[in-house]
């Protein structure tokens, strides 16, 4: 094709596309400005984001490498009361709860045994005898329980 | 990198309005093509570096913004309508004496199919080779260069018939 030149290719390079209008290449020229001006932008907007990232990861992966504080103890645990022999309570003179507690911690019999030494000495200054457990058999059923 | 007059400057001098003929193929008017073709060349300067071949790609830029644009039959018969009326902006430009053939050449050139058309523009007024213009089309060279064939059979044949009448 290109070895023998056609006639009408000869006339149709005899004319010229029409020039753009005047504005045409300012307008180039402020597209290109303000395209380069975005992705200057975008470029910072990259940028902040992966500053960002970056430090967020080095806070976590400061925060994972950290040596962990000891964990709270919290409040001291409860010790239950073991169970005492009737004799090592019947030894304590003084009545307080404390004392009633493990009394009725080890068997309602030492805590009755208690109360009943205590009654006993309170006896001495006039005062009525204290039982923790009523011994009338009515008292033992309600009625109409099930 | 926009006022280096050795960059951007040169590429419009060399093709814009090569470019702006090309656009026009598509859309309604001068002033259409010319925002295609603004858009188009921000596009091309902006991803040139990566181009294997840069006038196709710019070419490929072109072509694609301009059908994007384009809408449908309707605008495209708008076009034909603009290009028909003796006041339209001319496509082409050569002597004073020639003046009568220039709108004979226009009105053949818009009667081509599109693909046919956008061949002949770039290969005699853009100045590309069938490979380029291959690349910018997404065709085989052959496909190209057949369509060029195509192209200069139908103008002729047009011409025949308009200088009949």
């Amino acid at each position: 094709m290109n070895s023998s030149p056609d006639p009408l290719e000869d006339e149709l390079a005899t004319f010229r596309p029409a020039d753009p209008s005047p504005e045409f290449r300012r307008d180039v020229a402020d597209r290109l400005k303000a395209d380069e001006a975005s992705l200057r932008r975008r470029r910072a907007v990259v940028a902040i984001g992966g500053i960002a990232a970056a430090a967020l990861a080095a806070a976590l992966v400061a925060r994972i490498s950290a040596p962990r504080p000891a964990p709270d103890p919290g409040p001291p645990p409860f010790v239950a009361v073991g169970p005492t022999s009737p004799d090592a309570t019947l030894k304590d003179d003084s009545p307080s709860v404390l004392v009633y507690g493990r009394a009725l911690a080890d068997s309602p019999e030492v805590l009755q045994a208690l109360l009943d030494r205590h009654a006993s000495r309170g006896a001495a200054f006039g005062s009525p005898p204290l039982r923790a457990f009523n011994p009338r058999p009515e008292f033992r059923e309600i009625p109409g329980g099930l | 990198m926009a006022d280096d007059p050795d960059g951007w400057s040169a590429w419009l001098d060399r093709h814009g309005a090569a470019m702006v003929l090309l656009a026009r193929q598509w859309v309604a008017d001068r002033a259409d093509a010319e925002d295609v073709v603004q858009e188009a060349f921000v596009r091309f300067w902006r991803a040139r570096e990566r181009a294997a071949d840069p006038t196709a790609f710019l070419y490929a830029c072109v072509r694609r913004c301009a059908s994007n644009q384009r809408r449908g039959l309707a605008r495209r018969s708008r076009r034909e309508q603009a290009a028909a009326r003796p006041e339209a902006a001319p496509m082409l430009a050569g002597p004073l004496e020639c003046e009568e053939r220039r709108r004979a050449l226009e009105a053949a050139l818009i009667h081509l199919p599109p693909p046919q058309r956008e061949v002949l523009v770039m290969r005699i007024w853009g100045g590309l080779t069938f490979p380029q213009i291959a690349q910018a089309v997404g065709v085989p060279v052959d496909t190209a260069a057949s369509r060029y064939r195509y192209a200069l059979a139908g103008l002729r044949a047009r011409l025949a018939e308009e200088s009949l009448r």
